[in-house]
C-alpha cells in the first residue's frame, strides 16, 4: 500500500464510523494537523484533503488542534496551512506566548461565533483573557512577526535542518526519519529496512537513548521507540550543527549499550 | 526552612523536590532516588542546570519556546502589565486592552474566517471549551442530537506506532474527559482513532 492510500484509508475509517454512528448524531471531527506528543506522526498528504471532504459532505464541524503546529512551527503560522484544512475552530497555545506565560484559546469561525453569540454560553475561567498573558503573547507575536521568524523556519532552519536530520537515517539504529517545518522524528529500529519492532518492551531503547542524549547536553524526548525534536524556531544553522552532532553520538552511545545489553533483538 | 535559591546545593534542591514537589507524567518515587534535573536559567535555545551544565533544548521546553529563552522585551511587557492591571476578568460584562489586543491580533493572523477567540489557560482547557463549543452550536442549531466528536489525536501513523499513537490519545481523552460527567462521555473506536459520544 503507498503511503497516498493509506492516508485516504485511515480518512475513511470516519466516514464509516459516521455511517454507523449516523451522520446527524456527530458534532465535529478533532485532530492535530500532525501528531506530535504521540511521537510526531506526519499524515500523508492525502489524508487531510480527505477529512475535510468528508466532514463538509456531512457538515460536520472540523476542529485544528494547532498547540504545537500553531505560531511557526510548520514553517507557516498554522499547520491548517502546511496541511491544507479549512477549520471551523483551531485550539491554540504553547508558542502563542512561547510559553513566557500560560494562555490558549479557540479560534472560532464566523458561522460558529455568530451562531453561539445568540445565546448564554455559560462557559470560561478566571484566567480567560488574562491581560498579563495576553500582553506576553501579543509581545511574542510581535517578535515573530517583526523578527521574521516563521520565514527563517520555512527558509534557513527547516532546510539546513532536513539535510542533516535525513543524514540520520545512515545510523544503524535509525530507520525513517521525519521532519516538518522545525518539528522531526526518527523511528529506532533493532533491523534496518524491515519496520521491525524492538523484542524489548517498547520503550526501553527509546528511554536509553534519550538517556544518552540528556548525558550529551542535548534534550531530545523519547516517544516509545521513537524520538523526537521540536527545538526553538529561532534556532541557527551552527546550534543545528551541535544538535546533530550531540544526537549522533547519543545514537552511537546507546547504540554500542543496546549491544552490549542485547537488546538490539528484534519482536519475533 | 533553609533558603532557596538558584544558588543552592543541588543535593538539597533535588530532596526537597523529592519530598514535596509531585512531578506529572513521571513515577515519581524512582525520580525521587535519582534527583529531579534543576534548571536554573536559559538563553537562546540553550538550557542552564544547577550542575553548570549547558543543554541545547531540542524540544523548545513543551514544544512551546518559539522564539527562545530570554528575551527582554516580553520580559518588560509583562512588568508594565502587572504594574498597570495585574488581572481583571472578562465575565461582568468587561473587557481590559491586552485581550481587546490580542483577539484582534490572532482574528487577522488566522486564515478564512476564523476571527473570534474564546481565551483559555491552555490547550487542554481550549479543547474542553470546544467540546462546549460545538455541542451548544448545534443545540442552537435545533441539532441536540449531534453530540459525538470523533476525536483524532492519532489521525494517521504507520502501523508499528500504534501502540505509541494510541497510548498518547488515550492520554489526550482523559484530558478531555475527566472536565464532563462521567456519564456524558463514552469512548468507543474508530479504526486507530476513538469516538466521544
Amino acid at each position: 500500500m503507498t503511503p497516498e492510500d493509506f492516508g485516504i484509508a485511515r480518512a475513511r475509517q470516519l466516514e464509516d464510523k459516521i455511517l454507523e454512528l449516523g451522520a446527524d448524531r456527530v458534532a465535529a471531527f478533532i485532530g492535530e494537523p500532525i501528531q506530535g506528543a504521540g511521537g510526531v506522526i506526519v499524515p500523508p498528504s492525502t489524508y487531510w484533503p480527505e477529512i475535510q471532504r468528508i466532514c463538509d459532505k456531512y457538515g460536520i464541524l472540523l476542529i485544528a488542534d494547532e498547540v504545537i503546529t500553531g505560531f511557526g512551527r510548520t514553517g507557516n503560522w498554522f499547520g491548517s496551512q502546511t496541511m491544507g484544512i479549512r477549520p471551523h475552530i483551531m485550539t491554540v497555545a504553547k508558542g502563542i506566548s512561547s510559553g513566557y506565560a500560560p494562555i490558549g484559546g479557540s479560534i472560532v469561525c464566523d458561522e460558529v461565533a455568530n451562531t453561539i453569540a445568540g445565546d448564554e454560553f455559560n462557559h470560561g475561567y478566571t484566567y480567560s483573557g488574562h491581560p498579563v498573558c495576553a500582553a506576553v503573547a501579543l509581545e511574542n507575536l510581535r517578535i515573530l512577526e517583526d523578527e521574521a521568524i516563521v520565514d527563517h523556519v520555512r527558509d534557513v532552519a527547516h532546510p539546513y535542518l532536513a539535510e542533516r536530520w535525513h543524514a540520520l537515517a545512515d545510523h544503524p539504529l535509525v530507520d525513517d526519519t521525519k521532519l516538518v517545518g522545525l518539528m522531526g522524528s526518527l523511528a529506532l529500529t533493532p533491523e534496518k529496512g524491515s519496520r521491525a519492532k524492538f523484542a524489548a518492551e517498547p520503550g526501553t531503547v527509546g528511554y536509553i537513548t534519550r538517556e544518552r542524549c540528556f548525558a550529551n547536553n542535548l534534550i531530545m524526548r523519547h516517544v516509545y521507540d521513537r524520538m523526537i525534536i521540536s527545538p526553538p524556531l529561532v534556532i541557527t544553522p551552527t546550534e543545528i550543527d551541535i544538535l546533530i552532532e550531540r544526537a549522533t553520538k547519543a545514537l552511537d552511545e546507546a547504540y554500542a549499550q543496546l549491544k552490549a545489553e542485547g537488546l538490539l533483538k528484534k519482536a519475533g | 526552612m533553609p533558603q532557596i535559591s538558584t544558588q543552592s546545593p543541588t543535593a538539597e534542591l533535588q530532596q526537597l523536590d523529592a519530598a514535596h514537589h509531585m512531578h506529572p507524567f513521571t513515577t515519581n518515587a524512582a525520580l525521587g532516588k535519582k534527583g529531579a534535573r534543576v534548571i536554573t536559567r536559559a538563553e537562546g535555545v540553550w538550557l542552564n542546570d544547577s550542575d553548570g551544565h549547558r543543554i541545547l533544548d531540542g524540544m523548545a521546553g513543551l514544544w512551546c519556546v518559539n522564539v527562545g529563552y530570554g528575551r527582554k522585551e516580553i520580559a518588560d511587557v509583562a512588568a508594565r502589565q502587572m504594574l498597570e492591571l495585574p488581572y481583571y476578568n472578562t465575565f461582568f460584562q468587561t473587557t481590559h486592552v491586552p485581550a481587546i489586543a490580542l483577539a484582534a491580533r490572532i482574528a487577522e493572523l488566522a486564515p478564512g474566517d476564523l476571527n473570534h477567540v474564546f481565551f483559555a489557560g491552555s490547550g487542554s482547557e481550549a479543547n474542553d471549551t470546544n467540546i462546549r463549543l460545538v455541542r451548544h452550536y448545534w443545540t442552537l442549531k435545533g441539532k441536540p442530537e449531534r453530540r459525538s466528536s470523533s476525536a483524532a489525536r492519532t489521525p494517521i501513523t504507520d502501523r508499528r506506532w500504534d501502540q505509541a499513537a494510541l497510548a498518547e490519545w488515550r492520554r489526550s481523552i482523559r484530558r478531555v474527559a475527566c472536565r464532563f460527567p462521567i456519564s456524558s462521555i463514552s469512548i468507543s473506536r474508530i479504526g486507530i482513532s476513538r469516538v466521544v459520544t
